[in-house]
């Protein structure tokens, strides 16, 4: 079977992912200069604002009661509607402990793509040297890996935090209660990305044992 | 490891440089000199068989078992 040649994949992508390095970086930058000005009241976070107090947005969201929303009743009985929850914006002061929480996490959140982009960026390089199995990729698949697990995990604990933080607060400005927590484990998640690149490394490690002992093949 | 190339042994025997041999089987310095060394995991036997083509020797006379 002939070998397809595509030599316009490689280069490609390579440069979308330096593309994206630069974009998130400037993005992160972008974002902390704005966080910093929010916490020392220079600017506005998130359009809300009474005085001088900035403030920043936390996503809220509750379950509703299983109803079913029958549509049939009024027109054909092809569709039902179930409402399951809903959704919307609580926002607190950007310096009190949920607000400093929330900024934390998104800057942390942020920091760990670009490294995970600095990362992939690093890996293609060597592969443009010719180095295709080094320890260097190794050791970088790991950490990315790591990173994206770990965006997850920090994730769903300062989700838990600010959702033990901001429930009293809730409570007072609603009657029905806004406290559920989902634990999401959808697979379109980080941490299942970072489970899947641990596994890559380990494949990597194995080809660079492989690589060694081609080269000391006479 | 147990098993020994001697290829210095047969290099001196028909008064052949590395250099000389490198160019008649068609491998670079530095595979002949790790095979020399000792360091190679493995020998391929198109490799093994322009060795003993340019040594004009036998394989049992390149390579030698030793027991631990």
């Amino acid at each position: 079977m002939e070998k397809q040649k595509t030599p316009w994949v490689f280069p490609t992508v390579k440069i979308l992912v330096s593309i994206a390095y630069y974009f998130m970086l400037v993005v992160f930058v972008l974002l902390l200069v704005k966080k910093i000005l929010g916490l020392i009241g220079m600017t506005n976070n998130e359009g809300a604002s009474e005085g001088n107090v900035a403030y920043v947005s936390v996503s809220v969201e509750r379950s509703l009661p299983r109803t079913r929303l029958d549509v049939s009743a009024q027109q054909s009985a092809d569709y039902k509607l179930h409402r399951f929850s809903e959704s919307g914006t609580l926002y607190v002061p950007a310096r009190s402990a949920v607000g400093l929480l929330d900024t934390t996490f998104r800057v942390l959140g942020l920091f760990s793509v670009v490294v995970v982009l600095l990362l992939l960026k690093k890996i293609f390089k060597n592969l443009s040297g010719g180095a295709a199995f080094h320890p260097d990729t190794v050791r970088r698949l790991n950490w990315m890996g790591v990173l994206l697990i770990a965006q997850n995990v920090v994730g769903f604990a300062v989700a838990a935090a600010m959702n033990h933080l901001t429930r009293s607060s809730i409570n007072s400005l609603l009657p029905a209660n806004l406290h559920e927590f989902h634990l999401n484990l959808d697979f379109d998640s980080t941490w299942f990305l970072g489970l899947l690149i641990l596994a890559i490394a380990q494949v990597y490690r194995r080809g660079i044992e492989l690589q060694a002992e081609n080269e000391l093949t006479i | 490891m147990p098993i020994i190339v001697n290829l210095d042994v047969m290099m001196a025997r028909r008064k052949m440089s590395l250099t000389e041999l490198a160019e008649k089987v068609d491998l670079t310095m530095a595979n002949l000199s790790i095979l020399k060394t000792g360091k190679a995991k493995a020998v391929r036997f198109s490799t093994l068989e322009a060795l003993c083509r340019a040594l004009d020797c036998q394989p049992g006379d390149l390579l030698e078992w030793q027991g631990d």
